[in-house]
């Protein structure tokens, strides 16, 4: 699948570029000004868009509006430094299929564009594989060795954020910023991050999963199957 | 005090004095004349009995042909000259009371040696009357020109700072906000062209500034938000890396917890700023009892964790507000009460009409009272928040003039946020 990362900060677009490049499914173009990507979007139909809306030289929601109107299949997540609902709702209106908010943490962006992806190319009705692990994405059923797990939501949101970042090392912090998305009581938050944790890994090997989520000491936690 | 009603105060306090000493001069003249006029009559009457006295040598009872009391006495020896008008009292019968007088005694030698008294006593009875006369009509003069003076005053004053209190009217509404600029009708008068135009100046240069300042403000988030997210960026991809010591990670661990507390804290005084700009003006009407039930579902986790007893009472209220900064409210508000809560405690939420009420159970130990209050509460938060929410909800309850007051006692955590009656 082909991402193109319109981004005008190119240390940026260079650190997701890097981060995205080692998932082998993954070709990345970058394009750091707006008739750049303007260019790109003609030459060539990408599967997702990572798009900064505040370009020099342009306005990243014209972007938008251009590959709606071309009726391109191409799938659009919004970054914008701007954290404003009215740019959100906008952004969103004119098709954008979601929306985050700069900084953000880079497996917050690749569970976002995965989620993206499986969208586009299979209309939701994707099976993810991993190990002896089986999810159907669009019933949000898990299965370990062809058992159901019985899963809360918060449990299956972790598994499917480790999933999209496997073999990552992902932070406590990231996690905690993906579940409720601002600054609440930082010590509970962690708490109710590692409970969740240890659910999920609990759940997994009660039937005959390995323990795939591994801690990693100070940052947070790997999904790993080696 | 207003402009019109300081001015009649000067002129009442100014005009009345003027009036009281002119009273007291015009009353004295007066008398003055009034006296004259008896001490006249009195030497009429003298001359006339002189004459009598001198060429007719007789003595009539001229108490009677006068109307009042007349002494003269011829005397066989001469006496020395007098001539002089006094004020006595005398006892009079008829009102049994001492009487105010005007005595003239004179006496004065004949031509035959001998000597004669006369003394008149002419009754001022009508002296008081006279007084009261001279008063009320001083009174009167008196009222007549003050209003005089203050319906004039009035006039006047409206006529004359009428370019004034147009350009107070414009000034007041006057909204760094919107597109207009501030107009200010011509005056003749220099000193309130000059204020139009100092007025005029001063505002343009406010406009721009304002909008400078919120272009400012929203550069720089952009500027440092893509600096952070570089930042965090490359510490991500660097946390990936396998082949790190141990003493690698624990730098770059350090560098991203860092990192993280840098954007909230960059997000609080970016939110700050932005209220302070005025930014959050759209406005619409929010259904708070619906904001607070959304909001407790975000929470489960969290008032699970702690197993609090949740209560609500919720009325329908809805207020016109923008709907991020009802949002923050709502959340900050509800989060405290969560976070500063104990294990088994409880929440309680009182939605009224007029007012938002969050109590719940907490440490007092962890909530002594410390001088100031304020932010007392929020102080020892981990290091993320800083005490930047409670500054912020104070932000917001200020722009929408609610009212805000907590209380911390024996172990109850009481919030409460007013709301301005409505305008009907």
């Amino acid at each position: 699948m082909r991402i193109l990362i319109v981004e005008d900060e190119k240390k940026l677009a260079q650190s997701i570029l890097d981060y995205l490049k080692k998932e082998e499914s993954l070709e990345c173009d970058m394009a750091f000004t707006y008739q750049e990507a303007f260019r790109r979007i003609l030459d060539f139909e990408y599967d997702c868009i990572i798009l900064d809306i505040t370009l020099p030289d342009g306005n990243g929601l014209h972007i938008l509006s251009q590959l709606k109107e071309d009726k391109q299949n191409t799938g659009v997540l919004i970054v914008s430094a701007r954290n404003s609902l009215e740019n959100k709702i906008e952004g969103l209106d004119l098709g954008a299929d979601d929306y985050i908010t700069k900084p953000f943490h880079l497996t917050e962006l690749n569970a976002r564009l995965k989620s993206i992806l499986r969208r586009r190319n299979f209309n939701g009705n994707t099976v993810i594989h991993f190990d002896s692990i089986t999810i159907r994405v669009n019933e949000h059923l898990v299965y370990v060795n062809d058992q159901l797990l019985n899963l809360t939501p918060k449990e299956y949101s972790l598994l499917m954020y480790f999933v999209s970042n496997k073999e990552r090392v992902v932070s406590k912090e990231s996690l905690i910023d993906h579940f409720w998305d601002s600054d609440y009581d930082q010590s509970a938050s962690n708490d109710l991050i590692y409970a969740h944790v240890k659910n999920l890994r609990h759940k997994i090997m009660e039937k005959g999963g390995k323990d795939y989520i591994r801690t990693v000491y100070g940052i947070g936690y790997k999904l790993s199957d080696q | 005090m207003k402009l019109q009603a300081r001015n009649n105060i000067y002129n009442i306090t100014y005009s009345a004095i003027i009036l009281v000493v002119i009273g007291f001069f015009l009353q004295i003249t007066l008398i003055k004349i009034y006296y004259k006029q008896i001490d006249d009559g009195i030497k009429t009457e003298r001359v006339i009995i002189e004459e009598e006295i001198e060429y007719l040598d007789t003595v009539p009872d001229y108490t009677q042909v006068f109307g009042h009391q007349i002494e003269v006495s011829l005397l066989q020896k001469p006496v020395p000259y007098r001539n002089h008008f006094a004020n006595v009292k005398q006892y009079v019968e008829r009102s049994q009371a001492n009487e105010l007088f005007r005595q003239h005694y004179f006496s004065k030698n004949r031509k035959n040696g001998m000597g004669y008294t006369i003394c008149i006593m002419k009754p001022l009875s009508e002296l008081h009357k006279f007084k009261r006369v001279v008063m009320l009509s001083i009174s009167f003069a008196f009222l007549l020109l003050l209003i005089a003076f203050l319906g004039s005053g009035y006039f006047v004053n409206r006529q004359l700072w009428r370019p004034f209190y147009k350009t107070l009217d414009g000034l007041t509404r006057f909204n760094l906000d919107a597109p207009s600029t501030l107009n200010f009708t011509d005056t003749e008068i220099s000193e309130f062209k000059q204020l139009n135009q100092i007025i005029s100046s001063f505002s343009q240069k406010l406009k721009g500034d304002y909008i400078r300042m919120k272009e400012f403000t929203e550069n720089l988030s952009h500027e440092i938000n893509t600096m952070l997210a570089i930042i965090m960026s490359k510490v991500e991809l660097l946390l990936q890396k396998e082949d790190m010591t141990e003493d690698q990670i624990e730098h770059f661990t350090t560098i991203y917890h860092v990192t993280n507390n840098l954007i909230h804290l960059n997000n609080g005084l970016l939110l700050l700023a932005k209220i302070d700009n005025q930014f959050y003006n759209n406005q619409e009407p929010i259904e708070l009892s619906q904001l607070v039930t959304n909001h407790l579902r975000t929470f489960d986790d969290f008032i699970r964790q702690k197993n609090l007893e949740v209560k609500t009472e919720l009325a329908p209220v809805s207020l016109l507000m923008n709907r991020s900064l009802a949002e923050i409210l709502i959340s900050n508000m509800m989060n405290n009460a969560i976070k500063h809560n104990v294990p088994n405690g409880y929440l309680h939420i009182n939605l009224l009409q007029s007012s938002i009420c969050v109590e719940n159970s907490c440490n007092d130990k962890e909530n002594e009272p410390a001088g100031n209050g304020d932010l007392a509460f929020y102080e020892n938060k981990p290091y993320a928040s800083l005490g930047l929410g409670f500054e912020i909800m104070k932000r917001i309850c200020r722009i929408y003039d609610f009212s805000l007051n907590y209380t911390v006692q024996q172990g109850v955590y009481r919030f409460e946020i007013g709301f301005p009656p409505k305008d009907l």
